[in-house]
């Protein structure tokens, strides 16, 4: 066997034996956040392969292109080896950096210099921004915050595209951070503009087994998309949809579901939401006078009652009552009229797809759900609903991102198929622990109204209950949009306008970024740029030098995943867990290779600064809050900890003494048995969810009334209690010409921006026609004059504009225009990335208008004109 | 309008065990005895420890005090600009405010906090505030 290295040239390992290192280790991958357990095998200090964990539930021994690929990425000559200090003081695309060497004492020097400085002035002028890719981050970074003192920690730059939606949605319902089919029991699946078990993120590799088992089993899977791709290509059948119009067509669904057919599975409706709940006229609850909790109609009593104070199955669901006087109906009443005026005649027009398939497809998740039954399971009675609708990146990804997620699941809600068997599922939100401490357990609560309450988060930053909407303090005005998670306003156009309208008290002045690429992920590169040049220092741990790079004052040499440890494999655990029966597991990451020069691991380096600036009892004290470390093993004082005790510290917290970091490195991982009260938790615990969004009246009172006197006009309309059909922007341009909606989607060969320069990716890239290349329907594309490969030019009306090769394809919407991936790099550090693909980002508008006004999630959608530039070479 | 397949099976099962109201089974929760104070040290650590003269504070609060009462109380003091999202009424807290009773975290915010013996809370304090995704 030969070893091609790029670093240490040819090896044979075969022929050296024996070795005095010859090793499996058992790790985690970090290719994408999906974080699969692996076992790396190291012959004389060098990975010679990578491969799936067969041990584990993470990835279940399975591993994808990326994950295999990981050891290029390792050993890529290009990797940065020792610290670098900035000369040239300009900044800008392009602009060569003149990096100079520097000591490690030297650039930590410079970094604690700036960091005592700010935090004596105002900590909260320092900004921390983590990548996606390696969620195991989040740990050293979160408490390096909450420590320090800021509230200005983002992921992903800020522009994070995936989630505002989909994790605010599926927390309010699901109680988690996102959903996806019980593939163990659905027997019918929606997709709307998500993958799961098609492509990558959250237990990828999991899931890609499990709905491969499942189809085999007969699961039929509808997958509504504007492109016919990773999940299309395997369903039963492909619903072609205009762009962002999802909601729409869920709406319409909803409609058939609720008044045409009359399906809906009233005691779920009656008992696990707020169905019954009696409005207003002013669309509030009636609320009980002495207790102040929302009044339900008892049909039994005749009267109204406190909903904790009635009996479910008396409640109603239907009708118009009198409350002293005041008319009052269920919410569930109006939300069964609200639904009507959403036809399927009227959603063909906007969506595209026939109104009789809307009938169709309703008819057969209606059939399919079961209404009413329920299924044994290790002798457990449990509800059984084998239908679930599910939504992720792309359907939320809109101006009206809200509306189109909650769309969605509430034809789940409306027949009772929410984390039951077969149904829609959260993953994992309810864990009673380990069998020998009992950790770490959550489960869902009640808030006051009852209504549920996530019982575990990244982190701490809850979806429900909302905030109260204040003048911001935070960059990101996420303490004003109590409803958003990331925030364009990090580096959007506008940002420094509403920073002055809001009072903003201060101005962001230091970065420290672990491995984000923000000139690539957020939106058009010159808006961000602009943004970065404002700061007075960068610091970027990296890998390589990527384009963000460019930007820093200090560039620190970061250890890979292959280097580094972590007592979690991802934060929280669950992150990467697969849903449904099986088992629980809990695996960690640690060093396969040496670091390479003077590289040094991210969560080591953040514990050296805080001593160096001289906060570590506050960084203990933060470690302690973000993964609530408990007596014995909490941090202590100002205790300087190594970061592999604080990981025993964790370990030790969760799994007993017996269970530290040690033993966590001959095992790789813990595993332990599900118990179907877990995983179909829903019928076991006193929550209820909120198909009527009651909260919207007051706060978007409660913002309109902080932000309009400033400038800032907050729509009503994204603040209706109902979830409804609200367009994008690029359903409103008309302009001649513009005929196509620009969307991207994720490439499965590829994470981010990240993996492009992986010479193995790449090469699978170069291999795939859809990869690099703009896909445009073949009737369109010919219309257009247009033939496989031809050169065209992408540009949207505000003058932004990409260029790319043609693949015409019938696997596309004919309005669509699909490109794959985060491409398009730029710099000569990624010499195998640079100038591959397309950058579709560049397309994107980065302000208040392009961004919901609810939850701040960008319209990742752009009507764009093409123009051919040559014909196919 | 039903839909649903008779018998209803998965009913029971949402509707879970029978309960009695409160009114029915006519046992109210006594009101709370309020009997002097409790004097409670609270740590500050984050961006709390830079907003007071002194660290730890010593708060003097009626009886019987909660969670709730201690951030409230904080807040007070440090002002309430600096929690993310403040308390919209009594007992809703923002769960990014992370509390810890002799050590331990306390996730109820409505619980009574008391120490052996009488002695003072020992409370530490700190905000862990980051949003996100993922």
């Amino acid at each position: 066997m030969n070893i091609i290295d790029p670093k240490f040239g040819t090896l044979e390992a075969e022929e050296k034996a024996p070795h005095e290192d010859n090793t499996w280790v058992s790790s985690s991958c970090a290719l994408c956040y999906g974080s699969c357990s692996i076992k790396a095998h190291r012959v004389d200090g060098v990975i010679v392969k990578i491969e799936g964990n067969p041990d584990s539930v993470v990835g279940k021994g399975r591993l994808c292109g990326k994950g295999v690929s990981g050891i290029m990425s390792h050993y890529d000559p290009n990797r940065v080896t020792k610290p670098l200090r900035r000369t040239n003081p300009e900044k800008g695309i392009g602009v060569d950096p003149k990096w100079k060497e520097v000591s490690w004492d030297e650039a930590l020097d410079e970094i604690a210099a700036e960091l005592v400085r700010i935090r004596a002035e105002d900590p909260r002028k320092l900004l921390l921004q983590r990548t996606t890719t390696v969620t195991a981050s989040r740990l050293p970074f979160q408490a390096f915050a909450a420590g320090f003192g800021t509230p200005n920690h983002s992921t992903g730059g800020g522009g994070l595209h995936c989630g505002n939606g989909a994790h605010l949605i599926s927390g309010i319902m699901h109680a988690s951070w996102g959903v996806l089919p019980d593939f163990q029991y659905c027997n019918y699946a929606i997709y709307f503009g998500a993958s799961k078990g098609h492509s990558a993120g959250h237990a990828s590799t999991s899931n890609m087994g499990m709905a491969a088992d499942a189809r085999a089993r007969g699961m039929k899977m509808v997958v509504v998309d504007p492109m016919c791709n990773f999940a299309a290509a395997k369903a039963s059948e492909w619903v072609p949809i205009r762009v962002g119009t999802d909601g729409a067509l869920a709406l319409a669904m909803c409609n058939v579901l609720v008044n045409d057919l009359g399906v809906i599975d009233a005691p779920y409706l009656k008992a696990k939401t707020n169905g019954p709940y009696l409005t207003g006229p002013d669309k509030r609850y009636m609320r009980d006078a002495f207790t102040g909790k929302p009044l339900v109609w008892d049909e039994r009593a005749g009267g109204a009652r406190p909903f904790d104070e009635s009996d479910p199955a008396d409640m109603a669901l239907e009708g118009t009552f009198s409350v002293d006087g005041t008319a009052c109906r269920p919410s569930f009443d109006r939300l069964k009229e609200h639904f009507l005026q959403f036809t399927p005649e009227w959603a063909e027009e906007i969506t595209t797809v026939p109104a009789a398939n809307i009938r169709r497809i309703t008819k057969e998740f209606a059939d399919e759900a079961r209404v009413g039954s329920t299924i044994v399971i290790d002798g457990v009675t449990v509800p059984y609903r084998p239908v679930a609708a599910i939504a992720f990146r792309g359907s939320q990804g809109h101006k009206n991102s809200v509306y189109n997620f909650l769309a969605v699941d509430l034809l789940n809600q409306m027949v009772g198929a929410a984390d039951v068997a077969g149904s829609c599922l959260g993953f994992n939100p309810t864990c009673h622990g380990h069998p020998d401490t009992g950790q770490p357990w959550y489960e869902p609560n009640a808030d006051p109204d009852g209504l549920m309450i996530t019982g575990m988060w990244m982190g701490y930053h809850y979806p429900y209950p909302v905030g109260a909407p204040r003048l911001p303090q935070n960059i990101g005005l996420q303490d004003l949009f109590v409803m958003s998670m990331t925030s364009p306003f990090l580096d959007s156009t506008d940002r420094e306008k509403l920073w002055d309208d809001m009072d903003l008290p201060y101005r962001p002045e230091m970065i420290i970024n672990y491995g984000s690429n923000l000139l690539m992920s957020i939106a058009n590169k010159d808006v961000v740029a602009e943004s970065l040049k404002t700061y007075k220092m960068i610091v970027s741990f990296d890998v390589l030098l990527t384009e963000t790079s460019e930007f820093a004052d200090i560039v620190l040499p970061d250890c890979d995943y292959l280097q580094s440890k972590d007592s979690r494999s991802n934060f929280p655990f669950i992150f990467s867990l697969p849903a449904g029966m099986g088992e629980w597991c809990w695996p960690i990451r640690q060093p396969v290779a040496e670091p390479q020069g003077e590289q040094r691991p991210m969560a080591e380096v953040m514990l050296e600064l805080a001593d160096r600036v001289g906060f570590r009892a506050d960084l203990n004290a933060g470690y302690n809050g973000a993964i609530n470390l408990r007596p014995p093993y909490r941090l202590e004082g100002d205790k300087k900890y190594t970061y592999e005790e604080i990981c025993d510290h964790d370990l030790k917290n969760n799994f007993g003494p017996e269970h530290g970091w040690e033993w966590f490195k001959e095992h790789g991982l813990i595993k332990w048995d599900k118990k179907p009260e877990e995983v179909y938790w829903r019928a076991f615990v006193d929550v209820r969810v909120p198909i009527y969004w009651e909260w919207m009246i007051d706060t978007h009172k409660e913002i309109a009334a902080i932000a309009e006197p400033r400038g800032l006009q907050i729509p009503e309309e994204y603040y209706d209690p109902m979830a409804t059909w609200l367009p994008c922007l690029s359903h409103e341009e008309h302009g001649e010409g513009f005929d196509f909606y620009a969307f991207y989607y994720r490439d499965i060969i590829h994470t981010n921006s990240y993996t492009m320069e992986n010479p193995w990716l790449d090469e699978a890239a170069r291999l795939d026609p859809f990869s690099y290349n703009i896909a445009i329907n073949t009737e369109s594309g010919r219309a257009q004059g247009l033939a496989d490969g031809d050169a065209i030019a992408v540009e949207t009306s505000t003058g932004r504009r990409v260029e790319g090769r043609v693949k015409l394809t019938e696997a596309i919407h004919p309005e669509g225009l699909g490109i794959a991936a985060l491409a398009g790099h730029w710099v000569d550090t990624m010499p195998i990335a640079k100038g591959k693909g397309v950058f579709f980002n560049e397309l994107l508008e980065l302000d208040y208008e392009h961004a919901s006004p609810v939850n701040l999630n960008l319209d990742l959608c752009a009507k764009v004109k093409i123009t051919r530039l040559e014909a196919a070479s | 309008m039903s839909g649903v397949s008779e018998p209803d099976y998965s009913a029971q099962l949402w509707y879970g065990p029978p309960r009695r109201s409160r009114s029915e089974d006519g046992e109210s929760r006594p009101p709370d005895i309020l009997v002097g104070t409790v004097e409670v040290a609270v740590r500050l650590f984050g961006i709390l420890a830079g907003l007071t003269p002194e660290n730890p504070i010593t708060l003097s609060l009626p009886a019987p005090v909660t969670a709730g009462d201690v951030v409230a109380a904080v807040q007070e003091q440090c002002g309430p600009a600096m929690f993310a999202h403040p308390a919209r009424r009594i007992g809703e807290t923002s769960p990014s405010c992370r509390l810890f009773l002799a050590g331990e975290p306390i996730e109820d915010f409505g619980a009574r906090l008391e120490a052996e013996g009488g002695a003072p809370l020992d409370v530490e304090l700190i905000l862990v505030l980051a949003y996100e995704g993922g």
